[in-house]
């Protein structure tokens, strides 16, 4: 905060960096009298852009003036480069009302170009700058972006460091003066061949040191500056920088240091008509002379400073100013100017904690998206990271090799993945602890974030590849109806073993996603109580199973709402998950209802509870109660604090509340939004229930039967074997029943079976390879209504049961179709 | 049926042909997708079965390769199989192509299910038998 002043005057200099370029003309030489009087004002106008920018617009307006006479091909980018150097120019003067309409039209001159070009990057580089000048830093910090990505686009080097460079002021306006130094240094690295740049680069550096109260390194950086402001031959940033210079030395207590210094700045500065910048010199001499003991001295220069200035004006650019009267004035017992510069003080300070406070929520948003790109660009850091990786995949391959023991396996994967975990996020501590070097430090966390995220995803994947042999031999096996009842129950405590490690590989991914701002959620209407219903069946048995009670309230639940329904189910589940685990009797409670526009669904058991002092740390990753808990119980300590991220991405939160030995609440909030039940498609007119019921044991082509028939058939049912079939029939509601022959004939005696479903109310339909006049006698007997010859195209036989509602198929002819006598 | 599995990884392999010989369904395997795309020249086949991660040609180069076809099996149904999990792979995968997206480790019914939609898709042409 205290540098605010020079950090204004830095980003003014940078916008006029911007504009004022190399001066070679912005179009091919044409031999035509317009274009070399054009092109010529408007290399005038970018040379005056930095030394005067009153002559600037006076040469871009007398450009925009000829610019009619131009070929109409160039004439557009010809009127817009005349704009976008006016309103640079007035954007330098800080005249924003008078520069806004000239970007904006200019912009709107040029917009959405086929291919990008550096004008329009150049123009959304000077919006940038109106948009902070509007304090609107989320504006500020998209046009940069979008100006960056064009320049990167077009392979505009040095833009594309301005553009960088821009960033870095608006994190270092939000006091984030790390992630500022990141940006800056990056843009050192994309374009090290233009002076002024670099100027820039180290004032700002020197700014951000003194920030981080590093003054001897601050004033390093800062002469590094001043030679390149020499060797540039402009005195103003000499004096500038000489002030800067003066600054640090009187905040390092070097008076006489100083003093040089601001002579030499005031000498550097003379023929200059920078009445302002005389301001600051006379602000820190009278800094000096304080510190030197000469009050009347210092009380002569701070009222000369303020001598045409309003003492009660609230501008950034007089915070120091008021500062040092405000020190000067106490010293001297002048109570009431000192409070007059006390209280201007004050409102500065307001108006810059509000910027700063905005541009801190805008870039926290905006921050990890960047530093990706960023990362992304940087061959350097790219090859780095991409050892990283290597590494990391190699570490996970060997894995693999572990996978002997299932029990085994999983505790050592997910201990692996949790020290991972935990092991990156230290030595970040430890990098962000060591400090030495704050440029390289900053750059080795962004690599070591996007390792970590590459990490966690490389590893998910190779984890899943065993898992998916578990999970489906086990299911194959399960599939097996003549497997014996003492080993099914072993492979299924195999199975459900292989379902919980998944849920925990999902658990963690979950976590890296959320840390990298990468989860979606999903707004679509769903059957709220449906989705409890189904979550809560999942557990009700298990807790039955451990002698608890389970009741599952949904009397005030809303029906149908919007929202993401996978995501509440994975919190009801973890939350539910959570309570039986450290219930040992009693009573697991879920309750579901709306009050006022929130909807609220607790979760309520009478388990071990949590102390009081604990109920902070159970929804930080990796935290159980204490390490106790986790032997005793499991888990990873994932799964409050995935429920909560959830839960507040989804624009809500998980609260608790816990008496210890009586029990503990969890309570997902969420906003309500309600949403209309969908109609059910109704298959006949009058509406009642009738289900088409088909009889076949082969799972796929019960998936294709029900693609093919449900359009037409609307409820289907399935049975895999006649008993199954009759039981369903005898419940009702079943008007159409359809046989396939492999599911009948594997059927200890097919006939008797036919006809069990033959004597049924329903209409039955028997699919039947190739079957013969005797086969169709035959069954017809048996009750049969239809007999169908496979194969069959599933257009036809939906036309067959259903009649021709719809086009016939194609290939309806070709095909027997029998209708039984 | 015949059903082309193109995936690097044997044990996977197994797996999905041991589920689908549940199903009475049998599968070729391909341990690449130049493999892959061989066999499709060379046999027909009802469905194809993609992984993402593999060796040599991807399974998008792969997915590519049989859209670009100028003969029927352009139109091949095409599942993807994968362990990725990046958040617009769906989409991804949809857009070059794909006709539906499972993920690893797959669930023996949704692999049924999604085969079944498959065979009964282009309105009802699929042979029931």
């Amino acid at each position: 905060m205290r540098h605010l002043m020079f950090r204004r005057i830095a980003m003014l200099f940078l916008i006029a960096l911007s504009a004022w370029g190399l001066a070679r003309p912005a179009f091919a030489q044409t031999s035509a009298q317009w274009d070399v009087r054009y092109d010529a004002l408007v290399a005038d106008a970018k040379a005056q852009m930095f030394g005067d920018p009153l002559i600037a617009i006076d040469r871009a307006r007398a450009a925009e003036g000829i610019a009619d006479h131009l070929a109409p091909a160039r004439r557009n980018t010809a009127v817009a480069t005349a704009q976008w150097l006016q309103g640079e120019a007035y954007l330098r003067l800080n005249d924003t009302a008078r520069a806004e309409p000239l970007i904006e039209h200019a912009l709107a001159l040029v917009a959405k170009p086929a291919q990008p070009t550096k004008l329009y990057g150049d123009l959304l580089l000077s919006r940038g700058g109106l948009r902070l000048a509007e304090a609107d830093v989320a504006g500020a910090l998209a046009s940069y972006q979008q100006a960056h990505n064009i320049f990167r686009d077009i392979g505009e080097a040095r833009s594309r460091a301005i553009a960088i460079v821009s960033i870095g002021f608006l994190y270092q306006e939000a006091g984030d003066f790390k992630s500022a130094l990141r940006y800056f240094d990056q843009s050192a690295d994309i374009y090290k061949g233009d002076q002024r740049l670099l100027f820039s680069i180290y004032t700002n550096r020197g700014i951000c040191l003194m920030d981080f109260n590093k003054i001897a390194q601050a004033q390093t950086a800062f002469r590094k500056a001043l030679a390149l402001a020499h060797d540039l031959k402009t005195p103003t940033l000499e004096a500038s920088t000489l002030r800067n210079i003066a600054r640090a030395q009187l905040f390092a207590g070097q008076r006489a240091a100083a003093e040089r210094s601001i002579a030499l700045g005031l000498q550097a500065e003379r023929g200059a008509d920078a009445a302002a910048s005389r301001n600051h010199f006379l602000v820190l001499s009278a800094w000096a002379a304080r510190l030197r003991g000469n009050l009347p001295e210092a009380q002569r220069l701070i009222e000369r400073a303020f001598a045409n200035v309003d003492p009660n004006a609230s501008t950034l650019d007089m915070r120091e100013g008021h500062l040092v009267a405000y020190d000067i004035y106490k010293e001297t017992h002048n109570q009431a100017k000192a409070l007059v510069h006390l209280e201007a003080l004050k409102q500065v300070d307001d108006k810059t904690s509000k910027l700063a406070a905005s541009a801190n929520t805008a870039l926290a948003a905006a921050r990890f998206d960047f530093a990706n790109q960023e990362l992304k660009i940087e061959k350097l850091k790219r090859a780095q990271l991409l050892r990283n990786i290597e590494d990391a995949r190699n570490r996970a391959r060997t894995q693999q090799t572990i996978f002997g023991g299932l029990a085994v396996a999983t505790v050592i994967i997910v201990s692996m993945l949790a020290f991972g975990l935990i092991t990156i996020r230290r030595s970040r501590n430890e990098v962000r602890a060591a400090n030495v070097d704050l440029a390289k430090t900053n750059e080795a966390l962004g690599r070591a974030l996007a390792a970590k995220t590459e990490f966690l995803a490389t590893t998910s994947h190779e984890i899943r590849t065993p898992l998916n042999g578990i999970l489906g031999m086990t299911q194959v096996m399960l599939a097996d109806r003549s497997l014996e009842e003492p080993l099914r129950d072993r492979i299924g405590v195999v199975h459900s073993a292989g379902v919980t490690m998944r849920a925990l590989v999902d658990d963690i991914l979950d976590v890296a996603k959320m840390e990298t701002g990468n989860l979606t959620i999903e707004q679509v209407p769903f059957d709220l109580k449906a989705m409890l219903r189904d979550v809560s069946r999942l557990w009700e048995e298990q807790a039955r199973g451990k002698g608890l009670d389970f009741v599952l309230d949904l009397e005030a639940c809303p029906d149908f709402i919007e929202g993401d329904p996978a995501r509440m189910r994975q919190i009801a589940f973890n939350l539910l998950s959570n309570a039986l685990k450290f219930t040992e009797r009693g009573q697991i409670t879920v309750r579901a209802f709306s009050e006022g526009s929130a909807l609220r669904i607790s979760v309520n058991d009478t388990g071990i509870g949590i102390p009081h002092d604990k109920i902070g740390i159970i929804f930080e990753s990796f935290r159980q109660v204490d390490a106790g808990t986790t032997r005793k119980y499991g888990g990873t300590g994932l799964g409050l604090a995935i429920c909560q991220n959830l839960a507040r991405a989804m624009g809500g939160d998980v609260t608790v509340q816990s008496v210890v030995g009586a029990g503990t609440t969890f309570t997902l909030s969420l906003p309500l939004a309600l949403a209309p039940a969908p109609t059910l498609s109704v298959t006949s007119a009058d509406a009642t229930p009738d289900a088409l019921l088909i009889l076949d044991r082969n799972p796929i082509s019960r998936s294709m039967l029900r693609a093919v028939l449900e359009a037409r058939a609307g409820v289907v049912l399935f049975a895999g074997s006649v008993d199954e079939a009759v039981a369903r029939i005898v419940q009702g509601g079943v008007t159409r029943v359809l046989i396939d022959d492999a599911t009948a004939q594997a059927e200890s005696d097919v006939d008797a079976g036919l006809a069990a479903l033959g004597a049924s109310d329903a209409v039955t339909t028997l699919l039947w390879r190739a079957p013969s006049v005797e086969d169709c006698a035959r069954f017809a007997a048996m009750g049969i209504d239809r007999v169908i010859a496979k194969p069959i195209a599933g257009a036809a036989l939906a036309a067959a049961m259903f009649g021709n509602a719809v086009p016939a198929a194609k290939s309806a002819s070709e095909v027997l179709v029998t209708q039984a006598a | 049926m015949n059903i082309l599995f193109i995936e690097d990884d044997p044990m996977n392999r197994r797996v999905v042909k041991d589920m689908l010989d549940v199903a009475g369904a049998t599968m070729t395997g391909a341990e690449s997708g130049e493999i892959g795309l061989a066999l499709i020249d060379a046999q027909d086949f009802e469905i194809v079965l993609l992984d993402l991660r593999m060796p040599g040609m991807d399974g998008f180069e792969t997915l590519r390769h049989i859209r670009a076809r100028s003969d029927a099996k352009a139109h091949l149904p095409v599942i993807v199989v994968t362990a990725d999990t990046a958040v617009d792979l769906r989409e991804r995968c949809i857009a070059q192509g794909a006709d539906e997206v499972l993920f690893k480790p797959v669930a023996m019914d949704s692999l049924f299910d999604a085969i079944g939609r498959m065979l009964a898709k282009g309105a009802g042409d699929g042979m029931i038998g």
